[in-house]
């Protein structure tokens, strides 16, 4: 199975199967659940069959969830104080790496931003992108440089001379 | 026709070509297929048509490969595969899962194509009774069988199907045109694209949630058993012969459906092997079955979605599609007529499946270490370059820089379902079969006048509904049992 961080937790801790995090979830997907249904409720039925309706499958799903969001609920209640659970959504605990996958994110985000709204070059941008990822996990200067201009240039040369794809 | 050294040549660098594709998370058959397919306007119909079958065949069963190495599918295909196939290379006996990958991949498509070919008018004849109300079930139970089966939690698994299936209902629908959960925005209305969800749950999630540690896991080719002892698969094949003969039948039974493909046939076949084996507690801790469960089916799939595209000129899945519209570039013509006019391109395409498979076979055994190599490469230098061709896997399909945002949006939430034991892999079915589910469901219901007796008191509805009934029952034990 994945590996998840429930070696770092107490004893008792780690055998619950439900955590404070799913009780978030829970609350989130429950009001998504119940956006989804009241959208879906007001849109238009074409025709006499009500079944054929554009909002009849999303209501039927919305409500599925609803009621499984409602059930994880229960189950991550039971399985934690309530009064613990806002303490714990505090901590992080489930996510102690945020900042690497922060990071990460952020880096993945300016690439496709700049990548959509600039006209550099997908070489120069694709080659920054993997130097930072490459530095931020501290491969050697040299191997980070080199491996990400000649990586960069491959995919380019690549994709555009075999696959005829264009580049973004 | 099929012996002539071009024929084959070009067969070989489908394969090859294939191997590739699948095995870069970011890539997939169809889009590799879609790509090549003008290429094969230039050439005769029978080399085009071996060129994309090489492809599709190889494509699917190298998705196995960087599932085992990297616990990302290359293909959604291969998503059951992660399950057992990780744990072995992890246990040191990423070898054997490979080498079990590449044989039940092999024997998968060579029972599939050749028990299909015989019972072609047979099929055929099932294939056309199925209506949309079967569709519908079918898939909505793949979806909770596949929710019940890749996580810990059922209500992990099915919460995390019916949010698929939500993202799938974004944009225009079929039926009336009517723009769903757009806002307004013309992008939204284009709907969620199938390739940007798939590749941001199963790729960039993982990427995120492996380069989060700060020591990302890495899997040193010595240790996966390439050097020392050989590994024998046949004694693996032999206990698990009946497994190998019921995930064929699965994956072709699944391939026959149109549309539904061999993202689903992989999760029947893997809950089938699991429910009757005799070691059940083994699965998900790394058991040879598991892995030749899905891996056969997948690729006995390819033979099963051959019929409905061959005999009624309905792809049975994406890259069938693709085929069909290569054979329509070259002149021929799926459907009834072609069984009459020109049967034999039937049994060209059925031996050509059959001998790209073993090729395939070959090729896949003798590049293990190369492939074994390359995936052992640290990861702190292989998961950004992963990055990189899931952003232009996404954008080349459509050339649309939307698409590539959805990528990031499905790999955040991916990352984050991953820290938290949601299965991403109930997701990617429910926005695969998705809009499959929706439209199957108003279809029947306005081709029935409303009426769900009409839709429900058939002979195949009742087969199907009993299994739907007994899948729900069964994974809610399932569900208790982890409480």
């Amino acid at each position: 199975m994945e590996p998840n961080h429930t070696e770092e937790l107490p004893a008792n801790e780690a055998k619950k199967k439900y955590t404070h995090w799913d009780f978030l979830i829970g609350v989130v997907l429950g009001a998504f659940s119940v956006f989804i249904i009241i959208d879906s409720m007001r849109m238009p039925t074409y025709g006499e069959s009500i079944y054929a309706r554009p909002g009849t499958v999303p209501i039927i799903v919305g409500v599925s969830l609803l009621v499984l969001s409602i059930l994880l609920i229960v189950k991550s209640l039971k399985e934690h104080k309530l009064a613990l659970l806002w303490g714990k959504l505090v901590a992080l605990s489930r996510f102690g790496d945020a900042h690497r996958f922060l990071a990460l994110t952020v880096a993945t985000l300016i690439y496709i931003a700049l990548l959509d709204s600039t006209n550099i070059h997908f070489i120069i941008l694709t080659a920054a992108f993997l130097w930072v990822c490459f530095v931020f996990f501290k491969v050697r200067l040299l191997v980070s440089t080199v491996l990400s201009i000649v990586t960069a240039a491959a995919i380019y040369g690549f994709f555009t001379h075999v696959f005829t794809v264009p580049m973004p | 026709m099929l012996w002539d050294p071009g024929v084959l040549f070009i067969l070989l660098m489908g394969v090859i070509l294939g191997m590739s594709v699948g095995a870069i998370p970011g890539l997939t058959a169809t889009m590799a297929m879609a790509l090549l397919l003008s290429f094969t306007y230039g050439l005769s119909t029978s080399m085009a048509i071996s060129a994309l079958i090489g492809i599709y065949i190889a494509a699917i069963y190298a998705g196995g490969i960087t599932a085992t190495m990297i616990n990302i599918p290359g293909t959604p295909a291969a998503a059951a595969t992660v399950i057992e196939g990780f744990q072995l290379a992890r246990q040191g006996k990423g070898k054997h899962s490979i080498i079990l990958t590449t044989i039940s991949s092999v024997i998968g498509a060579v029972i599939g194509s050749v028990v299909c070919y015989i019972l072609i008018p047979f099929v055929a004849y099932i294939a056309l009774k199925f209506s949309s109300w079967h569709t519908f079930i079918v898939a909505i139970t793949g979806v909770l069988i596949c929710g019940s089966l890749s996580g810990a939690s059922p209500l992990k698994g099915w919460i995390s199907g019916l949010t698929g299936i939500i993202f799938s209902l974004v944009g225009i629908e079929e039926l009336f045109g009517h723009a769903r959960f757009s806002f307004g925005s013309t992008d939204l209305m284009g709907g969620v694209s199938m390739l940007s969800a798939m590749v941001g749950l199963f790729g960039l999630a993982e990427v995120f949630h492996v380069l989060k540690e700060e020591k990302p896991y890495t899997i040193p080719s010595d240790l996966i058993g390439i050097k020392g002892k050989a590994f024998n698969p046949f004694p693996a094949l032999k206990k698990y012969f009946r497994t190998i003969i019921r995930s064929s039948f699965i994956g072709m039974g699944v391939g026959l459906i149109p549309g539904i493909g061999e993202s689903l046939s992989c999760w029947v076949s893997y809950d089938a092997a699991r429910r009757s084996s005799k070691e059940k507690e083994k699965f998900g801790t790394g058991h040879y079955e598991g892995v030749i469960a899905t891996e056969t089916a997948n690729n006995a799939t390819a033979g099963g979605a051959l019929i409905p595209m061959l005999t009624l000129g309905i792809p049975g899945s994406a890259p069938t599609a693709i085929l069909m519209g290569a054979m329509l570039l070259h002149g021929l013509r799926p459907g009834p007529l072609l069984i009459k006019d020109s049967p034999g391109e039937i049994t060209y395409i059925f031996l050509l499946v059959i001998l790209a498979a073993i090729l395939m076979g070959v090729i896949g055994l003798l590049a293990l270490k190369g492939f074994v190599k390359l995936l052992s490469i640290d990861r702190r230098i292989l998961l950004p370059i992963v990055i990189v061709f899931c952003v232009i896997g996404c954008y080349g399909s459509k050339l649309l820089m939307f698409d590539v945002w959805v990528l990031l949006f499905f790999g955040v939430i991916g990352a984050l379902m991953k820290a938290n034991d949601y299965p991403v892999a109930p997701m990617v079915l429910g926005v695969i079969l998705g809009t499959l589910i929706d439209s199957n469901f108003r279809f029947a219901f306005v081709a029935s006048g409303g009426s769900l007796s009409r839709l429900t008191f058939d002979p195949i509805s009742i087969v199907l509904i009993i299994v739907f009934i007994l899948s729900l029952i069964y994974t809610s034990r399932g569900m208790k049992g982890h409480t």
